[in-house]
C-alpha cells in the first residue's frame, strides 16, 4: 500500500536534517483520491478502523489534505418485477418498503369515514413507524404494550415510567408505575418481594423494614425503569392529533381502519383493527413481489454490480475523511482510545456506547 | 470517468472510526466472541451443531463427512468461510479440549502435540449423547427461531440444553475490550450444585462448594491451593496455579527416573517436552540426562536423572521453569439477556436453571395444547360413535362433503348428553349456551373416519387413548400451575443426564505449599538421621529399625552396612541423631550461608542405603561446603489450624567460629524465615572460611583450638547478638601462619581431645583449660612440635566414644576413646596410630559406635511434641 501510494511513511523529522528520504512526503502523491472499499459487513467496519488508524497515524497529511476518502457498497439489492434498486442500510430498506407499501394505497378512518392524504399518511406512516421501536423496547422488557398504554393517567395521559415483573410460581405479573414514590408504595405493601433495581443492578429494600419473608419463600421481582415513556408519549400525541386515537392501539371488536388497495373496481379493502396494523399491512403489501438480496461482502456482487453501485463516478456516494484543526484533538483521543493498548478505556467507551450502535452483525 | 457532480459528503474522522469500531466491537462481544450463559455455546458453534441436527448426525448415525457439515453450517447459517468452520468443528471433537465431547470424530483430529487434524474432506463426524442432548425437545417450542442471515431458513437463538454445557465444558473467547476463559468442570458436581441450588436459591458459596469443588479439566492435571479457585467461583475472576502429574520411577541399580503422566489444560506436549531439552541444553535443569516423550494415547514423558539427583528437586525445578506448571486465569464472562456478564457460579448456575425453568414450561404448554388438540378430536369421535346411526344417515344423505360438514355442524348436544358418552367438559367456554356443538376440525375428523374404526376393538382404543389423554393434561396443567413441580422435573432430567453421562473427576486438588503447612499432611514421627563423612544424608523410619530388630539380633545387619560402606566406598557415619518429622536441621555452609530443611524433607531411606547428597538436596551453590549441621527441635503450641510455631522463639543462640579466629552469636528466632536458596548467617572475608557452628542456651562455654596448637575458652557471655549479615568478632588471635581448626563446647563430664597430624593425640580435662577474656592468644593445648606435627582436630570426648582417623591416603582406623590416655593440658600426648613414610593424618571424627547407635534407637521414640 506504501508503495502504491508512493510518498513514503512516517512524519519528518522535526529540525528538517537529517535524512528524510522514504519519510512521507505529500507532493509525491500518486493519486487524487485514495477510496478506501470494505465489506459492508462488520468485518468491513473493523477493516476501515484499522486503516483509518494506519494513515491517521502514519500519513496524518493525507488525511489532512482530503485525500481520504470511504467507499459505500450497498447492503441490500432490492428487486421488484423489473426494476433494481440498491440500498445502504436497514433504516433506508425499511423506508423504501413503506413507500412500496403506501405506494397505491389510501387510508380510511372509519370513525369519519374520512381518507387520509397520501402526505397525511406519509407522516403518519413515519411516526408510526419511530413508535414499533420504541413498543419493541418495552415488549423487551417484558410489558405488554396495549396495558402499558391503557395504564396511562386518565386525566393527564401521562404514560407509566416503571416496570415491575413479578414472579409468582410459574406465573409472571406486570405492573406499571407512574413515579419512584408508587414503586417505593408498591414494595411497602409487598414486603415478600425481593426487588431487584435492573439499572443499578442491585436488590432494593423497602424503607425502613427488614425484607420479610412469607410463608419462608420471598417472591421475585424486577424493576425496570422505562427511558422510552417520554418519546412515546410525544409520538402517541402527535398522531392523535392525526385522528388517531389513543384507544386504538389495542385491537378492538370491529375495524376502526380500512386500507384500500388499488383503485376503483379493482380496490381490495383490509379491515384494520388496530393502530399497528396499518404498519404492519403497509410494510406487508410493499415486501409483496420485492425480492430482498443482502451483500456482505464485495464479493458477492458482479463486476458489472459492483461498478453500478461503489465505482461509478456518475452514481457512487462518497465519504470524505475530514480533518482539520478543529477536530484533530478528539481525533487522536478517539484514536488513542480505541486502538491503544490499554484496555480499560476502551472497554469503557464500548460500555457508554453499546446503545448507539448501527448495525449488529448475526 | 472524471464527475464533477458526483455526490461527496464529509464525515467527521473520529466519528466515523468510533461508529465503525463499535459496529464491529458490539458485533464481536455480542455474537461471536462470548458464549451464551444458557447453553455455554457461541454463535459458530451452535450453527454448526444445529447444521448437524438438519443433517440427522444423531449418535447412533453414520459419521458424514466434515466438509459436508462445514458446507452446510456455512451455507445455511453462518455466513463465513467453511475454513474457519471446521476448526471450531474439530475442537468439539477433541478429547483433551473437552470435558465432555460435543462431537465424535472418526479420522485425525489432531494431538494433543499440537498436530493438525486431517483436511476436512478425510474426516468425519456425527454427534455425541451430550452433543445431541443440548438440542433435545428443541421441536416442542421450548426456545425462540429466527430467520438466518438471508431469511430461507429458521435457527434457533439458544438450545434447550439439556445439560449445563456452559460450566462443563467452559470456553475461551477474545473479544474487544474483554475476554472469556472459562475452565471445564465435572458434569455430576455441576448439576449437584444446581439441583442444589434449585432446592435453596440463597445457598451460599460454601454450600455450593460441597458440589462443584472446581474445574475438572479433561487431562486431568492437579490444581495448587483453593484460594484461586474460591475467589473465581465467588466473583467470576480468579488465578489458579494448575500442574501436571509426575512420578518417579525406580530403576535397576538404584537410579531414579521422573515420569509425566498428566500435563496442565492448554499446554501442547511436545511443546513442554522441547521446553525441557532446551532448559538441559542451557544447564538451567542440571540433574537432568536425557527426555524421552514415550506417550501413546496416554501421556508418557520419561525424565532421566544423572546419578545422585534428587528426583523432588528435579520435578520442583520442572515446575518452576516449564509450562508443567502453569497459570490458569478465569474470567467467567458470558452473554446473558443480551449482554456481555461477568458471573459467578451462583449466576451462572441460576442463569441457567431459569433457561430450564423457560424450557420445561414451554414443552409443557407446548405437549398440553397438543394433547387438547388430540382430545378434541378424540370427543368428536366419541360423540360420533355414540350416535353412528344417525350420523351414518346423514353422511349418506348429503350430496357432498361440505353439505355434510354443515349439517354434522348443526348438531348440538346437552351437557348430560356428552358427559355419558364419557366426554369431560375440559373448558367451559367450550359450551355455547349450555350445549356443545362440534368444531369445524371435529367435523372434519368424523368425515375423515375410516369404516375399520368402527369396530369395537378400535372403539375401545379411542376409549382408552381419551381416558389416558384426560390423565396428561390433567397433568400438565398441575404442572403448569406449581413452580415446585416445574423445579421437580428440572432436577429429575439432570439428574437422569447425569447418572446416565457423569464421570468421576479428572483433576485433583492440593494444598499450595505457600497455604497449608505441610506439616498438617505429615505426621510427627521420630527417625534417625544419620549424616556420612562424605556429606551423604538420610533418615530412616525408626520403624524399620524395630522391624528389623525383630528380625535377627540386628547388629549383624548393621555391621555389614558399616563394613560395606567404609572399605568400598571409603566413608562412614559421623553424625547420628534423633529427630522427629517435624524438627529442622540447619546446615551451615563454609561460605557462611545457612540452610534450613525440614527432617521429612530429607530423603527417607532403607538402613543400608548410603544416603543422598546434601549438596544436591539443599541446592547448593557450586563449591559450597557444609561446615556445621544443627539440629532445631520442632515447638509447638495449640492444635489443629490454631497451632503456632514456637521453634524459633526458643533461647538459642548459634555461635559460629571462622578460621581466622573470629567468632559470632547470633539468636536462633534469626533464622525463622530461611528461603530456599539459603541466606547469610556470617559475612565470611575473603581468604577466611566458617569452621563450625554450635548451638548454644545462652550459658555455654566454648573453647578455640588452632593448628598450631594453642586454645582459649570463653563464656559465650562475652558475645552479644549479632544480626545475621555481620562479621563477629575476634575470638582468638592466631599467630602468623596459624588459624582455628576446630571448637568444642565445654561438657565437664566430657573432655576435650586433640589429635596431631602426626598420629598423636591426647585427652586433658576441660578443667585444665582455664577461664579466659576472648581476643587474646590463648594458651597452649598441645605442644606442637616436628613429633606431633600440626594440630588436625579436637572434640569433646567421652570415655564410651569412638573416634575415626582419617589420614591423607584415605586410610581410616577406627579406636576406642577410652584407651587414649588422659594426660595435661600442655603435653605431647601418645600415639593414636601407625603412619607410614610421608603419610599424615587429616582429620578426626566422632564416629558413631554400634553400641551407641543401639542406644540410640532403643530410646526411640524420645521426642514427642
Amino acid at each position: 500500500m506504501i508503495t502504491a501510494i508512493g510518498a513514503g511513511i512516517g512524519k519528518p523529522k522535526e529540525d528538517g536534517n537529517g535524512k528524510d528520504e522514504g519519510r512521507f512526503d505529500i507532493t509525491k502523491l500518486r493519486y487524487g483520491r485514495i477510496i478506501i472499499m470494505t465489506d459492508a459487513d462488520v468485518d468491513g467496519s473493523h477493516i476501515r478502523t484499522l486503516l483509518l488508524t494506519f494513515f491517521f497515524r502514519q500519513m496524518t497529511e493525507l488525511v489532512r489534505a482530503g485525500k481520504i476518502y470511504i467507499a459505500q457498497p450497498p447492503l441490500y439489492q432490492i428487486k421488484r418485477k423489473k426494476r433494481e434498486e440498491y440500498v445502504d442500510d436497514d433504516v433506508q430498506l425499511n423506508k423504501i418498503l413503506i413507500s412500496l407499501g403506501a405506494e397505491d394505497v389510501r387510508l380510511k378512518n372509519l370513525a369519519d369515514d374520512k381518507e387520509v392524504t397520501a402526505t397525511q399518511l406519509k407522516d403518519i406512516l413515519e411516526s408510526l413507524e419511530k413508535l414499533a421501536k420504541l413498543s419493541e423496547a418495552v415488549r423487551r422488557h417484558g410489558g405488554d404494550f396495549e396495558t402499558y398504554l391503557a395504564e396511562r393517567n386518565s386525566r393527564s395521559g401521562k404514560l407509566p415510567t416503571y416496570l415491575v415483573k413479578v414472579r409468582d410460581g410459574n406465573e409472571e405479573a406486570v405492573h406499571y408505575f407512574h413515579d419512584e414514590k408508587e414503586v417505593r408504595q408498591f414494595h411497602q405493601d409487598n414486603l415478600d418481594l425481593n426487588l431487584f433495581d435492573a439499572e443499578l443492578g442491585q436488590e432494593l429494600l423497602p424503607l425502613g423494614e427488614a425484607p420479610a419473608r412469607v410463608n419462608g419463600s420471598r417472591r421475585r421481582g424486577k424493576l425496570i425503569e422505562l427511558h422510552e415513556s417520554a418519546a412515546i408519549q410525544k409520538l402517541i400525541a402527535e398522531l392523535a392529533r392525526k385522528g388517531l386515537k389513543v384507544d386504538h392501539y389495542a385491537a378492538s371488536d370491529r375495524p376502526i381502519f380500512e386500507l384500500l388497495e388499488g383503485e376503483g373496481e379493482k380496490a381490495v379493502s383490509h379491515p384494520l383493527f388496530s393502530i399497528p396494523e396499518i404498519l404492519q399491512k403497509i410494510l406487508e403489501i410493499g415486501r409483496r413481489g420485492v425480492q430482498i438480496k443482502r451483500f456482505k461482502g464485495l464479493g458477492e456482487m458482479n463486476a458489472k454490480e459492483l461498478f453500478e453501485t461503489t465505482m461509478n463516478p456518475e452514481k457512487r456516494k462518497l465519504l470524505k475523511v475530514d480533518l482539520n484543526d478543529d477536530n484533530a484533538v478528539d481525533a487522536d483521543k478517539m484514536f488513542t482510545i480505541l486502538m491503544g493498548d490499554v484496555v480499560e478505556p476502551r472497554r469503557q467507551f464500548i460500555e457508554d456506547n453499546a446503545l448507539n450502535v448501527r448495525n449488529l452483525d448475526v | 470517468m472524471y464527475n464533477q457532480n458526483e455526490t461527496v459528503e464529509p464525515i467527521n474522522v473520529a466519528d466515523e472510526v468510533s461508529r465503525s469500531f463499535l459496529d464491529y466491537s458490539m458485533s464481536v462481544i455480542i455474537s461471536r466472541a462470548l458464549p451464551d450463559a444458557r447453553d455455554g455455546l457461541k454463535p459458530s458453534q451452535r450453527r454448526i451443531l444445529y447444521a448437524m441436527h438438519d443433517l440427522s448426525l444423531f449418535p447412533n448415525r453414520q459419521h458424514r463427512k466434515c466438509a459436508k457439515i462445514c458446507g452446510d453450517t456455512s451455507g445455511n447459517y453462518h455466513p463465513h468461510g467453511e475454513a474457519v468452520i471446521y476448526p471450531t468443528l474439530v475442537h468439539m471433537a477433541q478429547p483433551w479440549a473437552m470435558r465432555e465431547m460435543l462431537v465424535n470424530g472418526q479420522g485425525n483430529f489432531g494431538s494433543v502435540e499440537g498436530d493438525p487434524p486431517a483436511a476436512m474432506r478425510y474426516t468425519e463426524a456425527r454427534m455425541t449423547h451430550l452433543g445431541a442432548a443440548l438440542m433435545t425437545e428443541m421441536e416442542k417450542d421450548t426456545v425462540d427461531f429466527v430467520p438466518n442471515y438471508d431469511e430461507t431458513r429458521t435457527e434457533p437463538t439458544v438450545f434447550p440444553s439439556a445439560f449445563p454445557n456452559l460450566l462443563v465444558n467452559g470456553g475461551t473467547g477474545i473479544a474487544v475490550g474483554m475476554a472469556t476463559n472459562i475452565p471445564p468442570h465435572n458434569l455430576i458436581e455441576v448439576i449437584d450444585g444446581i439441583c442444589a441450588q434449585i432446592d435453596d436459591p440463597d445457598i451460599t458459596l460454601e454450600g455450593l462448594t460441597k458440589h462443584v469443588k472446581g474445574p475438572d479439566f479433561p487431562t486431568g492435571c492437579v490444581i495448587l491451593g483453593l484460594a484461586g479457585v474460591n475467589q473465581y467461583l465467588e466473583t467470576g475472576r480468579g488465578s489458579m496455579k494448575v500442574r501436571g502429574k509426575a512420578g518417579v520411577e525406580e530403576l535397576k541399580g538404584g537410579r531414579e527416573q521422573i515420569v509425566i503422566t498428566e500435563i496442565p489444560y492448554n499446554v501442547n506436549r511436545a511443546t513442554l517436552v522441547g521446553r525441557i531439552a532446551e532448559l538441559v541444553n542451557g544447564k538451567v535443569l542440571t540433574d537432568i540426562s536425557a527426555v524421552r516423550d514415550e506417550s501413546d494415547e496416554n501421556t508418557r514423558v520419561v525424565v532421566e536423572l544423572k546419578r545422585d539427583a534428587n528426583p523432588k528437586i528435579v520435578i520442583n525445578n520442572l515446575y518452576k521453569h516449564t509450562a508443567m506448571e502453569s497459570s490458569f486465569a478465569v474470567i467467567m464472562l458470558a452473554i446473558d439477556h443480551g449482554r456481555p456478564k461477568l458471573l459467578s457460579l451462583k449466576e451462572a448456575n441460576a442463569c441457567y436453571i431459569e433457561h430450564r425453568r423457560e424450557v420445561v414450561l414451554r414443552r409443557t404448554r407446548f405437549e398440553l395444547r397438543k394433547a387438547e388438540e388430540r382430545a378434541e378430536t378424540l370427543e368428536g369421535y366419541l360423540i360420533a360413535l355414540a350416535n353412528l346411526d344417525e350420523f351414518i344417515r346423514i353422511i349418506r344423505g348429503s350430496a357432498n362433503r361440505d353439505e355434510a360438514r354443515v349439517k354434522l355442524l348443526a348438531f348440538e348436544f346437552t351437557r348430560r348428553q356428552i358427559e355419558q358418552i364419557g366426554v369431560l367438559i375440559r373448558n367451559e367456554a367450550r359450551l355455547v349456551e349450555g350445549r356443545y356443538a362440534f368444531s369445524e376440525h371435529q367435523a372434519n375428523q368424523i368425515l375423515d373416519l375410516r369404516l375399520y374404526q368402527l369396530t369395537g376393538l378400535e372403539r375401545d382404543k379411542i376409549d382408552k387413548e381419551y381416558k389416558e389423554l384426560i390423565g396428561t393434561i390433567k397433568d400438565l396443567r398441575d404442572i403448569l400451575a406449581k413452580e415446585s413441580r416445574v423445579f421437580t422435573i428440572i432436577k429429575k432430567e439432570l439428574r437422569e443426564l447425569r447418572d446416565k453421562h457423569g464421570s468421576a473427576r479428572l483433576t485433583e486438588f492440593i494444598a499450595d505449599e505457600g497455604e497449608i503447612n505441610m506439616e498438617d499432611l505429615i505426621a510427627n514421627e521420630g527417625c534417625i538421621i544419620s549424616i556420612t563423612h562424605g556429606g551423604f544424608i538420610k533418615r530412616t523410619a525408626v520403624s524399620a529399625f524395630r522391624a528389623q530388630r525383630r528380625g535377627g539380633k540386628g547388629v549383624i545387619g548393621m555391621s555389614t552396612r558399616e563394613g560395606a560402606t567404609e572399605e568400598e566406598e571409603g566413608d562412614f557415619v559421623q553424625h547420628l541423631f534423633t529427630a522427629t518429622t517435624h524438627d529442622y536441621l540447619m546446615f551451615f555452609t563454609e561460605s557462611g550461608r545457612a540452610y534450613v530443611e525440614k527432617v521429612y524433607e530429607i530423603p527417607e531411606m532403607g538402613r543400608a542405603a548410603k544416603g543422598r547428597s546434601i549438596a544436591n538436596l539443599l541446592d547448593l551453590r557450586p563449591d559450597e561446603k557444609i561446615a556445621a549441621t544443627i539440629r532445631v527441635q520442632s515447638k509447638k503450641s495449640g492444635t489443629g489450624p490454631n497451632v503456632i510455631d514456637q521453634t524459633w522463639d526458643e533461647n538459642l543462640h548459634i555461635v559460629f567460629a571462622t578460621q581466622s579466629g573470629i567468632v559470632k552469636k547470633s539468636n536462633l528466632s534469626d533464622y525463622r524465615n530461611v528461603r530456599k536458596g539459603g541466606i547469610i548467617a556470617i559475612q565470611i572475608e575473603k581468604g577466611d572460611r566458617l569452621i563450625d557452628a554450635k548451638l548454644t542456651n545462652g550459658n555455654n562455654e566454648i573453647v578455640l583450638i588452632t593448628k598450631e596448637g594453642m586454645s582459649l575458652r570463653f563464656h559465650e557471655e562475652q558475645l552479644r547478638d549479632q544480626g545475621r549479615n555481620t562479621v563477629g568478632v575476634w575470638g582468638i588471635r592466631p599467630d602468623k601462619k596459624d588459624h582455628v581448626v576446630a571448637t568444642a563446647i565445654v561438657d565437664l563430664n566430657a573432655m576435650l581431645l586433640v589429635a596431631g597430624e602426626n598420629g598423636i593425640g591426647k585427652r586433658t580435662p576441660f578443667d585444665d583449660y582455664r577461664k579466659q577474656r576472648r581476643g587474646g592468644k590463648g594458651i597452649i593445648t598441645m605442644k606442637t612440635g616436628e613429633k606431633t606435627g600440626k594440630v588436625v582436630g579436637a572434640l569433646t570426648v567421652t570415655d564410651k566414644d569412638e573416634l575415626m582417623l582419617i589420614t591423607t591416603k584415605g586410610q581410616m582406623v577406627r579406636t576406642r576413646v577410652g584407651e587414649i590416655r588422659v594426660v595435661g593440658r600442655n603435653t605431647m600426648g601418645v600415639k593414636l596410630m601407625d603412619l607410614r613414610n610421608g603419610e599424615k593424618l587429616q582429620a578426626i571424627a566422632p564416629v558413631v559406635s554400634q553400641a551407641e547407635e543401639e542406644a540410640q534407637t532403643a530410646e526411640l521414640p524420645v521426642e514427642k511434641s
